[in-house]
């Protein structure tokens, strides 16, 4: 059993990455999409959101350990980036959900549907593209690695100290 | 790792984390702990603006849907996009936007800030540690 779970294959983590990024696009316009879709796609990118979370658990427990310690540049600016974008992604999914107009109704719930709240569904839902884009870009080696692995292509892994001490 | 560690904690942990997040925007924002002492802005109150939906009754029901609608308003949805392959150009237009120009920034960035001397690339030289 643990092998089987300690072992989720790649190429799930890149479809389930990838699903990701097609549901933010989607979630960018709500006019384009129906604002049902965005609110559906809103509620389950959560779980999503926290199953992706724990599968790189292994890697936060390991740069929370190592905080006050030497660490890469490129982990130091992960780490913000990536508690950023959980900060305001909670924030964006909870103030959809307190904002929702079809799923909560259709599901029972009356929410309250303030003007404060759209505000910062608003102001986190654009924080949130931005940094999903800083997001991207500094994973994009491992997307790069990863397609390639996947594809059976042979990966090309940059060695940044190599590569520092050859210049 | 065991499996409680691996899958069943950590989960707990980022829901545990959510709730904080949420609870401390909520409190500043709206001086709540659940969200939900929201008030509508001043004034709002039996207005509609503009793309807007109807404020909620005490008994929960929703008002002015149809009768109280202002002259030009509408419900969020109620304007589409261009729908259709246009919608999603459109759509995918503005993912590249939003998504890819921060993204070309930071990867553009980060490689110049790598680069640059006296950068600690890799940490040895950090002091910290």
């Amino acid at each position: 059993m643990q092998s089987f779970w300690a072992r989720i294959p790649l190429a799930s983590r890149l479809v389930l990455d990838f699903g990701m990024l097609v549901a933010m696009i989607l979630l960018i316009d709500p006019r384009a999409s129906g604002i049902a879709v965005h609110e559906w796609v809103g509620i389950v990118i959560a779980p999503v959101l926290v199953f992706h979370v724990t599968l790189n658990w292994p890697w936060i427990v390991q740069v929370t350990r190592k905080l006050v310690q030497r660490l890469p540049l490129e982990t130091r600016i992960n780490s913000v980036l990536n508690s950023l974008l959980f900060i305001v992604m909670v924030i964006a999914i909870v103030s959809g959900v307190l904002i929702s107009q079809e799923a909560l109704p259709w599901m029972g719930f009356n929410v309250t549907g303030s003007y404060t709240w759209r505000g910062i569904h608003e102001v986190s839902s654009n924080f949130v593209l931005i940094i999903i884009g800083a997001h991207l870009a500094m994973h994009w080696q491992w997307i790069v690695r990863t397609v390639r692995r996947v594809a059976g292509m042979p990966t090309q892994r940059r060695n940044v100290r190599t590569a520092e001490a050859s210049r | 790792m065991s499996f409680l560690n691996r899958w069943v904690i950590p989960p707990i942990v980022i829901l545990a984390a959510s709730i904080i997040v949420f609870a401390a925007t909520s409190v500043i924002a709206t001086g709540s702990l659940t969200g939900l002492g929201a008030v509508p802005a001043p004034g709002a109150t039996g207005d509609i603006r503009r793309g807007d939906r109807p404020p909620l009754r005490a008994d929960g029901d929703r008002e002015g849907r149809e009768g109280r609608r202002p002259p030009g308003g509408e419900r969020f949805d109620e304007r589409e996009g261009p729908g259709g392959a246009l919608g999603i150009v459109f759509v995918l237009a503005q993912g590249l936007g939003f998504i890819g120009i921060p993204g070309l920034v930071t990867y553009f960035g980060y490689q110049y800030l790598r680069r640059s001397p006296g950068t600690d690339a890799d940490g040895s030289g950090d002091a910290s540690g």
